[in-house]
């Protein structure tokens, strides 16, 4: 017996001896499951105030065994919220200094996405195209805008769409300084432009702390589906908000529930 | 690394919960028989995959993604492995390797080709833990020797020599040796 014929009869003997135990995979998930993501399999408690519960529950639980939903297919019935924990915490370097900070979880069922947002200083609000994520205290009148938002694409092509940007950057009279494919803080395609040199009333020339900066990333496409994401923000704020936007951006995530 | 496991890793570091049940569902068999081949103990075997995945789950963040995965993941495998066999009385039923070994050894001479396979599972089951996960780690789990030294922080020659001595008397077991 040469040691490759020696070898593979350990290895076929290994895993002889070892098959039974894998039949206790469900089980050992099942602990996992109850251990890791307790909210999630919380038995709800019957309640006679409210029988419609009862009624969704017992359609959902019959539509899963008359079309054999199992996982991953259990995911479409669980919703985003479910799927992700509510909170968690994030590191951030604004100026050099690290920052724990709490995330929570925001989602959106019809675009299939999730982000987490660190609610001390934004919130998220409603468009008709997406969302829209700007500061929880509003800014004064003398600052820029500063917000991020996220909308979908479909049936149209990537590069349709980054011509599109471009246009509204120039007719914002902003002027392109980057443009290039990255992998954060998401994997797509970015373009970032910032607003003209002006000089000031002390007589400086340049970039100024107001001066406006757009950035936009647009994701690769899924099923003729991506997404943008603008941002807005200006130069003086570029280490705050810029970095605060980019970081909660880090956690978008597009659901793929199938 | 694969780029489907790097994303998955990634999306689990977000606390994509559906992402870790696939992550489970890529590496819950392996790690079922691991834990089995070297505690021998089914029950002890789903305690210690339960706690390695929870372990996994919370500290994956500290996971270094230009690392490959697959021994980080071990090295928490084998650590709750020790960890289960300390706090358990299994520790008992070892003897010390090299006299699993002389015995082996003998068996081999003394049985034939077709009982081989129940002289191998005993003889496995004679080794200490030590050298059982060596021995699991290289033969069931396929890593490479310098892979398992790093796992279990040893030096390469000792788990070349282990390996060696251990080989040579399965070889015998198995019947090999009198057909070269």
């Amino acid at each position: 017996m040469n040691n490759d014929e020696l070898n593979k009869k350990i290895t076929k003997h290994m895993i002889e001896d070892t098959d039974s135990v894998t039949e206790l995979k469900e089980e050992t998930w099942n602990k996992i499951n109850q251990e890791l993501f307790p909210s999630k399999n919380k038995v709800k408690k019957k309640s006679r105030k409210k029988p419609i519960f009862t009624l969704v529950s017992a359609a959902i639980i019959l539509f899963a065994i008359v079309f054999g939903v199992t996982e991953p297919g259990q995911a479409m019935i669980q919703g985003l919220k479910e799927m992700f924990v509510e909170e968690k915490q994030q590191v951030i370097e604004i100026e050099g200094d690290k920052e724990i900070r709490d995330v929570e979880l925001e989602t959106n069922e019809e675009l299939e996405y999730i982000m987490y947002v660190d609610k001390s200083f934004y919130k998220m609000t409603k468009t008709d195209t997406g969302d829209r994520i700007v500061p929880a205290q509003e800014l004064e009148d003398r600052f820029p805008d500063v917000s991020m938002e996220i909308t979908r694409k479909e049936n149209v092509s990537v590069e349709e769409v980054i011509e599109e940007i471009k246009a509204t950057i120039e007719a914002d009279g902003l002027i392109i300084n980057q443009e290039e494919h990255v992998d954060t803080p998401i994997e797509g395609f970015v373009i970032k432009a910032l607003g003209p040199e002006y000089t000031n009333e002390h007589g400086k020339t340049g970039h100024q702390w107001d001066t406006p900066i757009n950035r936009y990333y647009v994701t690769e496409p899924i099923d003729n589906q991506f997404f943008v994401i603008k941002q807005e923000y200006f130069l003086e704020a570029a280490e705050g908000h810029g970095v605060r936007l980019n970081s909660m951006l880090e956690s978008f995530e597009i659901v793929n529930r199938e | 690394m694969s780029e489907r496991e790097k994303k998955l890793i990634k999306k689990i570091k977000k606390g994509n919960q559906f992402a870790f049940k696939q992550l489970y569902e890529a590496y819950a068999d392996y790690s079922l028989r691991t834990a089995f081949a070297i505690t021998r103990n089914q029950s002890d075997a789903s305690d210690i995959v339960q706690e390695t995945f929870i372990k996994v789950y919370r500290n994956i963040d500290s996971y270094d993604t230009s690392k490959p995965f697959k021994p980080w993941f071990y090295q928490i495998l084998i650590n709750e492995t020790k960890r289960y066999l300390k706090k358990s009385s299994n520790q008992e039923m070892n003897v010390e390797f090299e006299h699993a070994l002389d015995y082996l050894f003998y068996i081999s001479q003394e049985e034939e080709n077709g009982e081989a396979k129940e002289d191998l599972e005993w003889g496995l089951e004679q080794l200490d833990e030590l050298h059982r996960t060596v021995i699991t780690l290289k033969y069931l789990n396929g890593f490479s020797i310098k892979e398992i030294a790093e796992l279990l922080e040893l030096n390469v020659n000792t788990i070349k020599s282990r390996l060696y001595k251990g080989r040579q008397s399965l070889k015998k077991i198995m019947g090999g040796m009198k057909h070269e």
